[in-house]
């Protein structure tokens, strides 16, 4: 069962743009006001659309089930920590900005003052800004598809489940 | 749902609640926020951040150079939250 | 190698939380290494904390900077620290100790007692975020950082306790836990912001040497007092505390009670470190001690009733937390007198912090043992248990070393500390040393109690072919009874290369400073 055909339309138009939108939060927060939690957040509402196009037993099982956006969360917490981690192997602390004025890939160096904004800029802090927004993006979308996949399904326990009318009377007695 | 459990009428609870909302807002009124005489941390972040750190947005240097291991802290928490949401939607394979 | 010693304190950190989030990848891609993985993870970060703690024994506090050039640049420009410090002085380092010894004897229990069960790709990674969480909540030195690691331990900690769902009543504890604990959390945060308004910086050696006795500081230190006592169980906020130990699996149990103890180091961290000298020592230390006498009486008499082995066990444990509450109010009591604090004063607070270090072994040790019957038998009601002696010797005894040192029996750990508690509060004011008497043998009543109805008895039908539990988990209670015994049997030794550090550490609040901020402020 999927929703109407409008809504399918519009949500094929619209969720690569929201895609781009939270995509461009991410890759300028160091520049403009957004970063790794506003632009994860957003590319997770994508998810969202396509999930109220699309319900979970047509769409997203067939696209990509919640066991894969657990490896997202937990790819972007890896990128994060092992960049933290370089820091180390350089000769200075933990989380030390390495990357900052070194001519590398996000090492131009920065005078005091307005300017234009350059992208390569900022040393990790880029880095640290997509790690963030992979691993919100995958948080949120979990707790979105589990949250939507379990409707109406009853789940069965390996503990036995103590019955409900013993709970009232004896069972809660004894327990106090 | 009604109230009619509790032990306490509706009107001593809502009494409780605002007497100790004005408590928790009573050093509110001793407190000057951001006072450029007084914040000297906030003057030296707003001053070096741009060069130490190469970021024009001061927040994104605060959140993820100087205190960058607050925002893996966080990031943790978000992890945490998603695991337990997770074992506790787990469904039984037999 | 000398780089990893250098950033010891990052690695302590970084390890089991590289371990945590390898651990789903791990459980999708290669599940039959998923065990022996995370206990190498868990060894690996108890091994990084017992060498820190050595290391700070050894030279003096460990200061680390984070994100800095040089690791141990603490003042940037102007004397104030701009960046994240881990300060890990004698009493960190203690709490590291037995946070290290308890989180892996546990790994190992809950590797054979978890065994059949769903989602444990989820359990795991939680565990590992939690032995992260306590080991950062113990060495930091920015209040806003142990904020966070607060809000870790108290997810991750109620997350574990829901685990077996039982129909919703581990879940029902485990919604107490996180109610409870993120109150208390947010009012550590009002508290952390009413601070940095006044003095602009969140470090704690900073705060520390500007510290006044203003009406807003009164605020923020009861605020802390009482979300710090929710952490910890102490007793007008202990409600958490029994539904959520009484429902969770029974090696967490274990880690909880190190948790909460975490949340004690913090609120004697914000009295003697934070607050120190500046203040009205006398009146903040009988709160304390009127904490610590609500705690251990109503702890015991709550306990005895009780027909649930673990609820019973949840109650002596907040009881025994009154024990450590005593003792080290009594030391802030008289810190504004220097010969009082000679005379007696160190002897209580050596006495209150060695009685935490104990009471995370024997009472981890104790929830193991239980845990052991409950995994063989199915059953928690003391009134349908009994004769298991005849088939589970070595639960047994170790449930017998656990009872009689909570009881403080000589020669187990529980004696040592108690003694000490018990002589230097005599010297301070005699009716709550006989409080506390009182209360010791009331502990031992309860625990005869439990070991007569449970193992004791002849043996019964429906227990025919209870067997003894898997290997691994008696490797777990053998690693803490091997240190219950030790402990007790060189108190003096432990008490001089362990306990009288912290205490020096926390009773000197000039040199928590000159080590951050570089003498001279």
């Amino acid at each position: 069962m999927t929703s109407g055909l409008i809504i399918r339309t519009a949500g094929r138009l619209i969720v690569p743009l929201i895609f781009i939108f939270g995509f461009y939060l991410v890759a300028h927060g160091h520049l403009t006001p957004g970063g790794g939690f506003q632009g994860g957040a957003v590319i997770a509402t994508g998810v969202a659309l396509i999930l109220i196009c699309y319900y979970y037993k047509d769409g997203m099982e067939k696209f990509s089930p919640a066991k894969n956006f657990k490896l997202i969360e937990a790819a972007g917490l890896l990128l994060y920590i092992c960049t933290a981690l370089a820091g180390l192997v350089v000769g200075s602390s933990f989380l030390f900005n390495w990357l900052n004025a070194s001519g590398g890939l996000f090492g131009h160096a920065v005078a005091y003052g307005i300017n234009a904004g350059d992208l390569f800029t900022a040393g990790i802090i880029p880095v640290l800004n997509f790690a963030i927004g992979i691993e919100v993006f995958g948080a949120l979308s979990v707790v979105i598809l589990y949250m939507f996949a379990g409707l109406g399904e009853t789940t069965r326990e390996e503990d036995e489940a103590p019955d409900p009318a013993l709970l009232r009377k004896g069972k809660k007695g004894e327990k106090k | 749902m009604t109230d009619s459990t509790s032990i306490f009428p509706k009107k001593i609870v809502v009494l409780l609640v605002l007497l100790v909302t004005l408590i928790l807002l009573l050093p509110a009124a001793g407190l000057t926020f951001g006072d450029p005489s007084t914040a000297v941390t906030d003057q030296y972040y707003i001053q070096n951040s741009q060069v130490a750190t190469g970021a024009n947005n001061v927040v994104s240097a605060i959140v993820f150079d100087f205190r960058g291991f607050d925002t893996l802290g966080e990031a943790c928490v978000l992890f945490v939250a998603v695991l337990g949401v997770a074992m506790l939607f787990r469904r039984v394979r037999k | 190698m000398n780089l990893l010693l250098d950033n010891l304190p990052a690695l302590l950190i970084a390890v089991p939380l590289l371990g945590a989030f390898l651990v789903p990848v791990i459980g999708r891609f290669l599940p039959k290494i998923r065990d022996a993985w995370i206990i190498l993870v868990s060894f690996l970060a108890s091994l990084a904390a017992v060498i820190t703690a050595a290391a700070v024994f050894l030279k003096g506090t460990l200061v680390y900077v984070f994100g800095a050039a040089a690791v141990s640049s603490a003042a940037d420009s102007g004397g104030i620290p701009f960046r994240i410090i881990f300060t890990i002085d004698g009493f960190g380092a203690f709490m590291l100790l037995s946070a290290a010894i308890v989180s892996f004897a546990v790994v190992l229990y809950l590797v054979a007692s978890q065994k059949e069960r769903s989602g444990k790709s989820e359990f795991y990674a939680l565990y590992l975020l939690l032995t992260a969480g306590i080991f950062g909540m113990v060495s930091t030195g920015d209040l806003f950082n142990f904020f966070v690691f607060l809000e870790i331990n108290t997810l991750a900690g109620a997350a574990l306790v829901s685990y077996h769902r039982k129909g919703g009543i581990a879940v029902e504890g485990a919604i107490k836990y996180l109610i409870v604990n993120t109150v208390g959390g947010l009012m550590v945060l009002f508290s952390i912001g009413l601070l940095y308004a006044q003095y602009n910086s969140l470090n704690m050696a900073f705060l520390a040497s500007q510290m006044t006795w203003t009406t807003l500081n009164i605020v923020a230190l009861v605020l802390f007092i009482t979300a710090l006592g929710m952490k910890a169980g102490a007793v007008p906020f202990h409600f958490a505390t029994p539904d959520a130990y009484s429902v969770a699996p029974s090696g967490i149990t274990a880690v909880m009670v190190v948790a909460s103890q975490a949340g004690l180091y913090g609120l004697f961290r914000v009295l003697f470190t934070l607050y120190g000298g500046s203040i009205n020592t006398v009146t903040i230390g009988w709160v304390i001690i009127i904490l610590g006498i609500l705690s251990m009486v109503i702890g015991v008499t709550m306990a005895l009733p009780q027909k649930d082995i673990k609820r019973l066990l949840a109650y002596h444990a907040v009881s025994q937390t009154g024990y450590m509450l005593l003792g080290v109010g009594v030391a802030f009591a008289v810190l504004g007198d220097p010969a009082a604090t000679a005379a007696f004063g160190q002897t209580a607070m050596e006495g209150g912090l060695f009685h935490i270090i104990n009471h995370a072994l024997y009472k981890g040790l104790l929830f193991l043992a239980v845990g052991a019957v409950i995994y063989r038998t199915g059953v928690w009601s003391l009134n349908k248990l009994g004769g298991l002696g005849h088939n589970m010797k070595w639960t047994m005894v170790f449930f017998l070393i656990g009872a009689l040192a909570i009881a403080g029996i000589p020669p187990f750990n529980g004696f040592a500390s108690k003694l000490m508690i018990y002589e230097s509060v005599f010297a301070f004011n005699p009716a709550l040393s006989i409080i506390a008497m009182v209360v010791s043998i009331l502990t031992l009543a309860s625990f005869m109690k439990v070991f007569h109805s449970v193992f004791m008895g002849p043996r019964l039908p429906e227990y025919e072919n209870v067997k003894e539990v898997p290997k691994l988990m008696i490797a777990g209670m053998i690693i803490l009874t091997i240190f219950v015994i030790g402990f007790g049997l060189v108190p003096d030794l432990v008490v001089d290369s362990i306990v009288s550090p912290a205490a020096a550490a926390l009773l000197n609040q000039g040199s928590y400073i000159t080590a951050v901020l570089g003498g001279g402020l």
